[in-house]
């Protein structure tokens, strides 16, 4: 075992330089791995790298160029492009880890899109088509999606999933009836669709349905 | 088993999870050397049979909307050789597993890595014993014979939630004394959020003796060299800031529990050095701050008081998402009253059958800052280092100390790049 002469400590593994003190050490090692061989510092790769600042820069680009031909009371489409650069980028983030859950990362994905068309629609003037169209289809594919992984989901992950989607087809529907007193025509599928699924993981995963909002929203 | 089983995160556990990253896993680390290299195979058999002896631990963690709660999986553990850091990431987004906890081996030594949540050292201790019992039972079973480990406790008793079991309404002291700002080892940490792992063996005779020669615990005797050692090599400008380190307690050395989950309290021992202490002073000033902050009375008040934190009407209906963030801010701000942990295991105890082939047990857990394990097995005292810090002066003067008294230490290090 090697010896570190400053510290006189005795010191093993296989190494030359003493932990305690960073200096040389004397004598003959031992050869026994008490470690395993280094551990190498997983790092970004390099096109990851590559296009994150491909982004980033047509970003700021982007912003620039609103600035330099403002247009007042017009739309600031560089606004739009930042929010949609950024959250590309946290949503890729996500997906490049290898091990993900499926409709962890669906459930994160429509979320994201929903709020991405909203802000991009309260700006861009489509407000109503975004509300009346857009979003309760998305929420349409969402409640679809995770019916089918919570009934083959083995993990149990989907299950929460769902539950969202049918609140996010009922409240909505909800606060349109209740403030506009109309029921636009596709929030109307999804609230039917809701009840539809809702009767279908009733019938299916009855006791889990239960035992997840029990869990979920134990206080 | 299904998953309808299961609890909700305990008292200290809800702090872990809100307060995990990349370099502070909150996880542990505990270790057993064997006489003999280990055997894949066997292993892997060894900790299918303790799975069904301890399910407890066979757990994943969820969010609610409230609070995080822990359910029963069907996944099986996976015996890997050890290709890590000790205190792997157990959870959280860059974490690819189920389960919260791995079993690895290099060469003689078997690792149990834990997710700080879900158990503390000594339910984690409990569960390595059992598999290295089993282990052992099935490459050397005639030896093995009639003997056994663990509590003997019931699984509704190893998955208590302690913390609620023994609170007490009403035996509160309406507030927690404020702790002063105390002084942080180092002003640079590892980069790439490294932490360094320093395995310390000293001869524990030679320990024992100096500690009686001071007129104290083992423990306290540890603690004293270690603030003298900090203080040793602390800017002369920052001499004015107290030296606090803390130290877990056990808690169910003082309430009837045999729960395998997080069942501890931290109590602090704070010095501001006036420069001229002996080693043998700073050791009476320790060991009667410790003897006086592990009076049962001030372990209930305290155990009580976060409780209360927890059952308080506001704390319960915010939602997860705003308060993980608050408590990870407290917990950050509560860490700079703290200049190094350090958890006294104490000694284990093997069957008599079971000692030829057991050399010695180590542990870690992750850190901040600076953690130090203590435990030792017959004549050899192991002090596990866990640093997040790119100095190491004070475990130079730490080791000084100890060499001009005899003692000359073993020293095993992980590689990090400065």
């Amino acid at each position: 075992m090697k010896i570190c002469p400053k510290c006189n400590i005795k010191v093993g593994s296989v190494t030359d330089i003493c932990p305690i003190c960073q200096n040389g050490l004397e004598g003959e090692s031992n050869n026994e791995c008490y470690w395993p061989p280094e551990i190498k510092l997983k790092k970004a790769s390099l096109f990851y790298k590559i296009q994150l600042l491909v982004v980033l820069v047509s970003v700021v680009i982007c912003l620039g160029l609103d600035y330099l031909f403002e247009l007042h009371g017009k739309l600031h489409w560089g606004m739009i492009v930042a929010i949609w650069g950024i959250a590309f980028e946290l949503i890729l983030r996500r997906l490049i880890k290898r091990f993900f859950i499926l409709s962890q990362v669906i459930g994160r994905i429509i979320i994201s899109i929903i709020l991405l068309i909203l802000i991009t629609a309260r700006f861009a003037g489509f407000w109503y088509i975004a509300t009346a169209y857009i979003v309760p289809i998305i929420i349409l594919v969402a409640l679809v999606t995770f019916f089918v992984l919570a009934l083959v989901d083995k993990g149990e992950n989907a299950m929460v999933y769902l539950l969202c989607s049918i609140l996010g087809g009922i409240v909505p529907f909800i606060g349109i009836l209740l403030i506009e007193r109309k029921t636009p025509f596709f929030w109307s599928i999804c609230v039917m669709t809701s009840m539809v699924v809702v009767i279908g993981i009733a019938i299916f995963r009855g006791r889990k349905m239960l035992l997840e909002i029990r869990k979920r929203t134990n206080i | 088993m299904s998953n309808t089983n299961w609890y909700k995160a305990d008292n200290v556990a809800k702090v872990f999870l809100a307060t995990h990253n990349k370099r502070d896993t909150r996880s542990m680390r505990v270790s057993v050397a064997l006489t003999e290299e280990v055997d894949e195979e066997v292993l892997q058999k060894a900790l299918d049979k303790t799975i069904k002896e301890c399910p407890q631990f066979q757990i994943r963690i969820r969010r609610g909307i409230f609070w995080h709660y822990m359910e029963q999986t069907e996944v099986k553990p996976k015996v890997v050789e050890e290709n890590d850091r000790p205190c792997p990431i157990l959870y959280g987004e860059n974490y690819r597993g189920i389960l919260h906890y791995k079993v690895s081996y290099y060469g003689k030594r078997i690792n149990l890595d834990m997710f700080h949540a879900i158990s503390d050292g000594t339910g984690a201790m409990e569960f390595l014993d059992i598999l290295v019992l089993n282990y052992l039972k099935l490459i050397h079973s005639d030896d093995m014979e009639g003997i056994s480990f663990g509590t003997g406790s019931c699984l509704e008793q190893r998955e208590q939630n302690s913390f609620s079991q023994f609170y007490e309404k009403g035996s509160t002291t309406g507030s927690i004394p404020k702790a002063k700002k105390s002084y942080q080892i180092g002003e640079a940490k590892l980069p790439y959020e490294q932490l360094q792992f320093i395995e310390i063996h000293f001869p524990a005779s030679k320990m024992l003796t100096l500690a009686k020669k001071c007129n104290v615990s083992l423990g306290s005797f540890i603690g004293s060299q270690l603030m003298m050692a900090i203080y040793k090599n602390m800017p002369a400008r920052q001499h004015n800031k107290p030296i606090t380190i803390s130290m877990p307690v056990n808690l169910r050395n003082f309430y009837p529990s045999e729960t395998s989950r997080n069942f501890f309290n931290s109590i602090r021992v704070s010095y501001v050095f006036k420069g001229n202490e002996t080693l043998e002073e700073l050791c009476q000033i320790f060991d009667g701050q410790l003897k006086e902050n592990i009076q049962p009375e001030k372990i209930r008040q305290t155990m009580n008081n976060f409780q209360q934190i927890e059952r308080n009407i506001v704390a319960r209906v915010a939602p997860l998402f705003i308060k993980q963030p608050v408590v990870k801010f407290f917990s950050k701000r509560e860490n700079r009253n703290v200049t190094a942990v350090l958890s006294n295991m104490g000694k284990r105890v093997v069957p008599e059958n079971m000692q030829k082939y057991v050399a010695g047990y180590s542990a870690f857990c992750s850190t901040d800052s600076v953690f130090i394990v203590v435990n030792s097995y017959g004549d050899d005292l192991v002090l596990g280092v866990s640093s997040a810090f790119a100095r190491t002066g004070y475990l130079r003067e730490f080791l000084k100390a100890l060499n001009s008294e005899g003692v000359q230490a073993t020293v095993y290090a992980t590689e990090v790049v400065r």
